[in-house]
Protein backbone atom coordinates (compact mmCIF):
# COMPACT_ATOMS: atom_id res chain seq x y z
CA UNK A 1 0.00 0.00 0.00
CA UNK A 2 2.77 2.42 0.99
CA UNK A 3 4.80 1.53 -2.11
CA UNK A 4 1.81 2.13 -4.33
CA UNK A 5 1.14 5.49 -2.68
CA UNK A 6 4.78 6.56 -2.97
CA UNK A 7 4.84 5.49 -6.60
CA UNK A 8 1.69 7.50 -7.35
CA UNK A 9 3.17 10.52 -5.63
CA UNK A 10 6.28 10.30 -7.81
CA UNK A 11 4.13 10.07 -10.94
CA UNK A 12 2.01 12.98 -9.77
CA UNK A 13 5.07 15.15 -9.07
CA UNK A 14 6.57 14.25 -12.42
CA UNK A 15 3.34 15.22 -14.15
CA UNK A 16 3.20 18.59 -12.39
CA UNK A 17 6.82 19.42 -13.18
CA UNK A 18 6.32 18.39 -16.81
CA UNK A 19 3.19 20.59 -17.05
CA UNK A 20 4.91 23.57 -15.54
CA UNK A 21 7.80 23.22 -17.97
CA UNK A 22 5.24 23.14 -20.81
CA UNK A 23 3.62 26.27 -19.40
CA UNK A 24 7.08 27.79 -19.19
CA UNK A 25 7.45 27.34 -22.95
CA UNK A 26 4.34 29.41 -23.67
CA UNK A 27 4.85 32.99 -24.69
CA UNK A 28 2.48 34.35 -22.07
CA UNK A 29 4.49 36.77 -19.99
CA UNK A 30 4.28 35.62 -16.41
CA UNK A 31 6.35 35.77 -13.30
CA UNK A 32 7.23 32.08 -13.54
CA UNK A 33 8.71 31.92 -17.05
CA UNK A 34 10.26 35.35 -17.54
CA UNK A 35 13.99 35.60 -16.98
CA UNK A 36 15.04 38.76 -15.15
CA UNK A 37 14.88 41.44 -17.82
CA UNK A 38 14.72 45.18 -18.04
CA UNK A 39 12.76 45.27 -21.34
CA UNK A 40 9.13 44.50 -22.06
CA UNK A 41 7.99 41.23 -23.63
CA UNK A 42 5.03 43.04 -25.13
CA UNK A 43 5.86 43.96 -28.71
CA UNK A 44 2.30 44.74 -29.73
CA UNK A 45 1.48 47.89 -31.66
CA UNK A 46 1.84 49.56 -35.03
CA UNK A 47 5.51 50.11 -35.86
CA UNK A 48 7.09 52.33 -38.53
CA UNK A 49 10.76 52.22 -39.41
CA UNK A 50 12.76 55.43 -39.05
CA UNK A 51 13.89 57.32 -42.15
CA UNK A 52 17.58 56.99 -41.31
CA UNK A 53 18.95 55.11 -44.30
CA UNK A 54 21.86 56.49 -46.27
CA UNK A 55 20.90 55.78 -49.88
CA UNK A 56 19.84 59.02 -51.60
CA UNK A 57 16.10 58.98 -52.13
CA UNK A 58 15.58 55.81 -50.06
CA UNK A 59 15.78 56.80 -46.45
CA UNK A 60 14.08 53.63 -45.31
CA UNK A 61 14.32 49.99 -46.39
CA UNK A 62 17.83 49.52 -45.00
CA UNK A 63 16.94 46.82 -42.46
CA UNK A 64 18.59 44.52 -44.99
CA UNK A 65 21.77 46.49 -45.63
CA UNK A 66 23.48 45.64 -48.89
CA UNK A 67 26.55 47.68 -47.91
CA UNK A 68 27.51 44.73 -45.70
CA UNK A 69 26.35 41.96 -47.99
CA UNK A 70 28.78 39.02 -48.23
CA UNK A 71 30.05 37.79 -51.60
CA UNK A 72 27.62 35.93 -53.83
CA UNK A 73 27.97 32.30 -54.85
CA UNK A 74 27.92 31.58 -58.61
CA UNK A 75 24.19 30.75 -58.33
CA UNK A 76 23.59 33.94 -56.37
CA UNK A 77 25.57 36.01 -58.85
CA UNK A 78 23.56 34.73 -61.78
CA UNK A 79 20.30 35.61 -60.00
CA UNK A 80 21.63 39.04 -59.02
CA UNK A 81 22.78 39.81 -62.58
CA UNK A 82 19.40 38.85 -64.03
CA UNK A 83 17.41 40.99 -61.61
CA UNK A 84 16.22 44.48 -62.59
CA UNK A 85 16.13 46.17 -59.20
CA UNK A 86 13.89 48.88 -57.79
CA UNK A 87 16.69 50.67 -55.99
CA UNK A 88 20.44 50.90 -55.86
CA UNK A 89 23.05 51.81 -58.49
CA UNK A 90 21.75 49.27 -61.01
CA UNK A 91 18.17 50.54 -60.95
CA UNK A 92 16.91 52.05 -64.20
CA UNK A 93 13.69 54.06 -64.15
CA UNK A 94 10.95 52.39 -66.17
CA UNK A 95 12.81 49.07 -66.43
CA UNK A 96 12.37 47.70 -62.93
CA UNK A 97 11.13 44.15 -62.53
CA UNK A 98 10.20 42.65 -59.19
CA UNK A 99 7.66 40.01 -58.17
CA UNK A 100 5.50 42.61 -56.44
CA UNK A 101 5.16 44.63 -59.67
CA UNK A 102 3.20 41.65 -61.03
CA UNK A 103 1.02 41.46 -57.92
CA UNK A 104 2.90 38.46 -56.57
CA UNK A 105 3.37 38.31 -52.81
CA UNK A 106 6.40 39.52 -50.90
CA UNK A 107 8.00 37.58 -48.07
CA UNK A 108 10.70 37.90 -45.44
CA UNK A 109 13.22 39.43 -45.36
CA UNK A 110 12.06 41.81 -48.13
CA UNK A 111 8.62 42.06 -46.52
CA UNK A 112 10.23 43.20 -43.27
CA UNK A 113 11.81 46.29 -44.86
CA UNK A 114 9.00 47.69 -47.03
CA UNK A 115 8.33 51.38 -46.29
CA UNK A 116 4.86 51.03 -44.77
CA UNK A 117 4.09 50.08 -41.16
CA UNK A 118 3.44 46.66 -39.68
CA UNK A 119 1.36 45.75 -36.66
CA UNK A 120 2.34 43.14 -34.10
CA UNK A 121 -0.42 41.25 -32.28
CA UNK A 122 0.39 38.65 -29.62
CA UNK A 123 -1.90 35.82 -28.50
CA UNK A 124 -1.04 32.67 -26.52
CA UNK A 125 1.19 30.48 -28.65
CA UNK A 126 1.43 32.88 -31.57
CA UNK A 127 2.63 36.27 -32.65
CA UNK A 128 1.15 37.87 -35.77
CA UNK A 129 2.73 40.54 -37.94
CA UNK A 130 0.34 42.40 -40.23
CA UNK A 131 2.11 44.25 -43.03
CA UNK A 132 0.28 47.20 -44.55
CA UNK A 133 2.02 46.94 -47.90
CA UNK A 134 0.39 44.13 -49.86
CA UNK A 135 -1.94 43.28 -46.94
CA UNK A 136 0.13 40.32 -45.76
CA UNK A 137 -0.18 38.68 -42.37
CA UNK A 138 2.42 36.37 -41.02
CA UNK A 139 2.25 33.84 -38.15
CA UNK A 140 5.17 33.26 -35.79
CA UNK A 141 4.57 30.17 -33.60
CA UNK A 142 5.64 30.76 -30.01
CA UNK A 143 4.36 27.52 -28.43
CA UNK A 144 7.78 25.94 -28.35
CA UNK A 145 7.48 23.90 -31.52
CA UNK A 146 10.67 23.49 -33.56
CA UNK A 147 11.03 24.49 -37.18
CA UNK A 148 9.76 21.73 -39.46
CA UNK A 149 12.57 19.58 -40.87
CA UNK A 150 11.57 19.76 -44.52
CA UNK A 151 8.96 22.48 -45.03
CA UNK A 152 7.30 23.05 -48.38
CA UNK A 153 8.74 26.10 -50.15
CA UNK A 154 6.48 29.10 -49.67
CA UNK A 155 6.37 32.89 -50.04
CA UNK A 156 6.45 33.58 -46.29
CA UNK A 157 8.33 30.59 -44.96
CA UNK A 158 7.47 28.92 -41.64
CA UNK A 159 8.36 30.92 -38.53
CA UNK A 160 8.89 30.07 -34.88
CA UNK A 161 9.84 32.50 -32.11
CA UNK A 162 11.16 32.39 -28.55
CA UNK A 163 12.41 34.78 -25.91
CA UNK A 164 16.06 34.93 -24.97
CA UNK A 165 16.02 37.35 -22.06
CA UNK A 166 15.16 40.75 -23.55
CA UNK A 167 15.24 39.57 -27.15
CA UNK A 168 12.51 37.92 -29.19
CA UNK A 169 14.25 35.63 -31.67
CA UNK A 170 12.40 34.50 -34.80
CA UNK A 171 13.64 31.74 -37.05
CA UNK A 172 12.18 31.08 -40.46
CA UNK A 173 12.81 28.41 -43.08
CA UNK A 174 10.90 26.97 -46.02
CA UNK A 175 11.18 29.82 -48.50
CA UNK A 176 10.71 29.69 -52.26
CA UNK A 177 13.15 31.58 -54.47
CA UNK A 178 10.56 33.82 -56.15
CA UNK A 179 11.17 36.91 -54.02
CA UNK A 180 14.34 38.90 -53.68
CA UNK A 181 15.90 39.28 -50.25
CA UNK A 182 15.61 43.06 -50.63
CA UNK A 183 14.72 45.61 -53.33
CA UNK A 184 18.17 45.70 -54.92
CA UNK A 185 17.83 42.28 -56.54
CA UNK A 186 19.87 40.28 -54.01
CA UNK A 187 18.57 36.70 -54.14
CA UNK A 188 16.69 34.49 -51.70
CA UNK A 189 16.99 30.76 -52.23
CA UNK A 190 15.06 27.80 -50.83
CA UNK A 191 18.01 27.21 -48.50
CA UNK A 192 17.66 30.53 -46.69
CA UNK A 193 17.42 30.33 -42.91
CA UNK A 194 16.37 33.72 -41.60
CA UNK A 195 16.87 34.97 -38.05
CA UNK A 196 15.26 38.14 -36.72
CA UNK A 197 16.01 39.65 -33.33
CA UNK A 198 13.57 42.11 -31.77
CA UNK A 199 13.94 44.18 -28.62
CA UNK A 200 11.53 46.78 -27.31
CA UNK A 201 14.10 49.31 -26.13
CA UNK A 202 11.46 51.53 -24.56
CA UNK A 203 7.73 52.08 -24.91
CA UNK A 204 8.03 53.82 -28.30
CA UNK A 205 11.02 52.02 -29.86
CA UNK A 206 11.40 48.57 -31.38
CA UNK A 207 14.78 47.39 -32.54
CA UNK A 208 14.83 44.85 -35.39
CA UNK A 209 17.87 42.99 -36.63
CA UNK A 210 17.86 40.78 -39.74
CA UNK A 211 20.38 37.96 -40.11
CA UNK A 212 20.47 35.96 -43.34
CA UNK A 213 21.99 32.50 -43.71
CA UNK A 214 21.63 31.41 -47.32
CA UNK A 215 24.54 29.22 -48.42
CA UNK A 216 23.10 28.80 -51.91
CA UNK A 217 23.19 32.58 -52.46
CA UNK A 218 25.93 33.96 -50.18
CA UNK A 219 29.29 32.67 -49.05
CA UNK A 220 28.81 33.88 -45.46
CA UNK A 221 26.11 34.94 -43.03
CA UNK A 222 24.71 38.39 -43.86
CA UNK A 223 24.28 40.37 -40.64
CA UNK A 224 22.65 43.75 -41.10
CA UNK A 225 22.91 46.45 -38.42
CA UNK A 226 19.83 46.78 -36.17
CA UNK A 227 17.07 49.05 -37.45
CA UNK A 228 14.87 51.16 -35.18
CA UNK A 229 11.09 51.38 -35.52
CA UNK A 230 8.80 53.95 -33.91
CA UNK A 231 5.52 53.13 -32.21
CA UNK A 232 2.60 54.89 -33.91
CA UNK A 233 -0.31 54.52 -31.49
CA UNK A 234 -2.76 56.52 -33.62
CA UNK A 235 -2.14 54.68 -36.89
CA UNK A 236 -4.46 52.00 -38.23
CA UNK A 237 -3.10 49.56 -40.77
CA UNK A 238 -4.65 50.76 -44.04
CA UNK A 239 -5.90 48.55 -46.81
CA UNK A 240 -3.46 47.77 -49.58
CA UNK A 241 -4.30 44.94 -51.93
CA UNK A 242 -2.26 44.57 -55.07
CA UNK A 243 -5.04 45.17 -57.59
CA UNK A 244 -4.04 44.31 -61.14
CA UNK A 245 -6.07 47.20 -62.52
CA UNK A 246 -4.29 49.71 -60.29
CA UNK A 247 -0.86 48.24 -61.03
CA UNK A 248 -1.60 48.36 -64.75
CA UNK A 249 -2.67 52.02 -64.64
CA UNK A 250 0.44 52.93 -62.71
CA UNK A 251 2.67 50.90 -65.06
CA UNK A 252 1.23 52.45 -68.20
CA UNK A 253 0.86 56.02 -67.03
CA UNK A 254 3.89 56.43 -64.77
CA UNK A 255 6.44 53.66 -64.38
CA UNK A 256 7.21 52.83 -68.00
CA UNK A 257 6.97 56.39 -69.37
CA UNK A 258 9.27 57.61 -66.59
CA UNK A 259 12.19 55.89 -68.29
CA UNK A 260 11.52 57.03 -71.83
CA UNK A 261 13.11 60.22 -73.12
CA UNK A 262 10.64 62.33 -75.07
CA UNK A 263 10.98 62.61 -78.84
CA UNK A 264 12.76 65.86 -79.65
CA UNK B 1 23.24 49.39 -15.36
CA UNK B 2 26.42 49.18 -17.45
CA UNK B 3 24.49 47.48 -20.27
CA UNK B 4 21.94 50.26 -20.43
CA UNK B 5 24.38 52.98 -21.36
CA UNK B 6 25.33 51.74 -24.86
CA UNK B 7 21.64 51.18 -25.60
CA UNK B 8 20.89 54.70 -24.48
CA UNK B 9 23.54 55.98 -26.89
CA UNK B 10 22.00 54.01 -29.76
CA UNK B 11 18.58 55.32 -28.82
CA UNK B 12 19.66 58.94 -28.62
CA UNK B 13 21.55 58.59 -31.91
CA UNK B 14 18.47 57.10 -33.55
CA UNK B 15 16.27 59.92 -32.33
CA UNK B 16 18.80 62.52 -33.47
CA UNK B 17 18.87 61.04 -36.97
CA UNK B 18 15.10 60.98 -37.11
CA UNK B 19 14.85 64.64 -36.25
CA UNK B 20 17.36 65.76 -38.89
CA UNK B 21 15.62 66.66 -42.15
CA UNK B 22 17.09 63.96 -44.38
CA UNK B 23 15.79 62.88 -47.75
CA UNK B 24 12.78 61.13 -46.30
CA UNK B 25 11.80 59.73 -49.66
CA UNK B 26 10.75 56.29 -50.80
CA UNK B 27 12.31 57.59 -53.95
CA UNK B 28 12.51 56.17 -57.42
CA UNK B 29 15.34 55.46 -59.79
CA UNK B 30 13.75 57.60 -62.56
CA UNK B 31 14.20 60.91 -60.76
CA UNK B 32 17.03 63.22 -59.77
CA UNK B 33 16.35 63.42 -56.05
CA UNK B 34 18.95 66.17 -55.55
CA UNK B 35 16.96 68.76 -57.53
CA UNK B 36 13.49 70.26 -57.51
CA UNK B 37 11.52 72.00 -60.23
CA UNK B 38 8.44 74.16 -59.85
CA UNK B 39 5.39 73.80 -62.14
CA UNK B 40 2.41 76.14 -62.59
CA UNK B 41 -0.11 73.37 -62.91
CA UNK B 42 -3.75 72.87 -63.75
CA UNK B 43 -4.87 69.56 -62.29
CA UNK B 44 -6.55 67.26 -64.79
CA UNK B 45 -6.88 64.12 -62.69
CA UNK B 46 -6.08 63.04 -59.12
CA UNK B 47 -5.67 59.27 -58.84
CA UNK B 48 -5.53 58.65 -55.08
CA UNK B 49 -4.67 54.95 -55.10
CA UNK B 50 -2.08 52.22 -54.60
CA UNK B 51 0.66 51.58 -55.37
CA UNK B 52 1.56 55.26 -55.91
CA UNK B 53 -0.80 58.21 -56.02
CA UNK B 54 -0.75 60.04 -59.37
CA UNK B 55 -1.34 63.75 -60.00
CA UNK B 56 -2.03 64.42 -63.67
CA UNK B 57 -1.60 68.06 -64.67
CA UNK B 58 -1.29 70.43 -67.59
CA UNK B 59 1.35 73.08 -68.01
CA UNK B 60 0.91 75.92 -70.47
CA UNK B 61 4.17 76.71 -72.24
CA UNK B 62 5.14 79.29 -74.83
CA UNK B 63 2.58 80.29 -77.44
CA UNK B 64 -0.23 78.74 -75.43
CA UNK B 65 0.82 75.14 -76.03
CA UNK B 66 -0.34 72.76 -73.33
CA UNK B 67 1.85 69.92 -72.11
CA UNK B 68 0.49 66.91 -70.26
CA UNK B 69 2.43 65.79 -67.21
CA UNK B 70 2.10 63.40 -64.30
CA UNK B 71 3.62 63.62 -60.83
CA UNK B 72 3.71 60.55 -58.63
CA UNK B 73 3.99 60.20 -54.88
CA UNK B 74 3.39 57.50 -52.30
CA UNK B 75 0.35 55.43 -51.34
CA UNK B 76 -2.84 56.80 -49.71
CA UNK B 77 -2.17 54.90 -46.47
CA UNK B 78 0.91 57.01 -45.80
CA UNK B 79 -0.41 60.25 -47.36
CA UNK B 80 -3.51 60.19 -45.13
CA UNK B 81 -1.19 60.31 -42.14
CA UNK B 82 0.36 63.60 -43.24
CA UNK B 83 -2.82 65.51 -44.04
CA UNK B 84 -3.74 64.34 -47.53
CA UNK B 85 -7.10 62.95 -48.60
CA UNK B 86 -8.84 61.92 -51.79
CA UNK B 87 -10.23 65.47 -51.93
CA UNK B 88 -6.88 67.25 -51.70
CA UNK B 89 -6.81 67.95 -55.43
CA UNK B 90 -9.58 68.17 -58.02
CA UNK B 91 -9.61 68.61 -61.79
CA UNK B 92 -9.39 72.31 -62.56
CA UNK B 93 -7.38 73.26 -59.46
CA UNK B 94 -4.59 75.69 -60.20
CA UNK B 95 -1.62 75.00 -57.99
CA UNK B 96 2.16 75.10 -57.94
CA UNK B 97 3.78 71.67 -57.83
CA UNK B 98 7.30 71.23 -56.53
CA UNK B 99 8.78 67.97 -57.81
CA UNK B 100 12.02 66.09 -58.40
CA UNK B 101 12.74 66.14 -62.14
CA UNK B 102 12.97 63.15 -64.44
CA UNK B 103 16.48 61.93 -65.29
CA UNK B 104 15.78 61.44 -69.02
CA UNK B 105 13.44 64.37 -69.54
CA UNK B 106 10.17 62.42 -69.56
CA UNK B 107 7.12 64.37 -68.36
CA UNK B 108 6.92 62.18 -65.28
CA UNK B 109 8.14 63.69 -62.02
CA UNK B 110 8.22 62.90 -58.31
CA UNK B 111 6.03 65.16 -56.19
CA UNK B 112 7.49 66.85 -53.11
CA UNK B 113 4.98 69.57 -52.34
CA UNK B 114 1.77 71.27 -53.43
CA UNK B 115 1.36 75.03 -53.00
CA UNK B 116 -2.28 76.08 -53.24
CA UNK B 117 -3.53 79.38 -54.63
CA UNK B 118 -4.18 80.65 -51.10
CA UNK B 119 -0.54 80.07 -50.21
CA UNK B 120 -1.13 76.95 -48.11
CA UNK B 121 1.34 74.13 -48.62
CA UNK B 122 1.04 70.37 -48.34
CA UNK B 123 4.16 68.26 -48.40
CA UNK B 124 4.58 64.59 -49.23
CA UNK B 125 7.97 64.33 -47.59
CA UNK B 126 6.95 63.18 -44.14
CA UNK B 127 4.98 60.34 -45.72
CA UNK B 128 8.14 58.52 -46.74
Amino acid sequence: MRVWFAGSLVVLMATFSFSSSLLGQSNQPSATNRAPTSLSHDLSGVWMQYADGTEPGFARMNGVDDRVRPPLTPWGQAKFDAAKPLMGPRAVGGSEDSAALHCEPSGPPQLLILPNPFEIVQIPGRMFMFFEELHIWRTIWTDGRPLPKDPDPSWLGYSVGRWEGDTFVVETAGFNDKVWADLSGNPRSEQMHLTERYRRLNHDTLEQQIIIDDPKSYTKTWVSPPKLHKLEPTWEIAEWFCATSEEQTYDEQVRKPSGVAPNK
Amino acid sequence: MRRLRPRLVVLLFGFFLASVPLFAHHGNSAYDMSKTTSYKATITKFEYSNPHTQVYFDVTVDKGNVEHWVAETTNPGMLNRVGWSRDTLKPGDQVTLIANPNKVGARVVFLEKVVFSDGKELTTQKAF
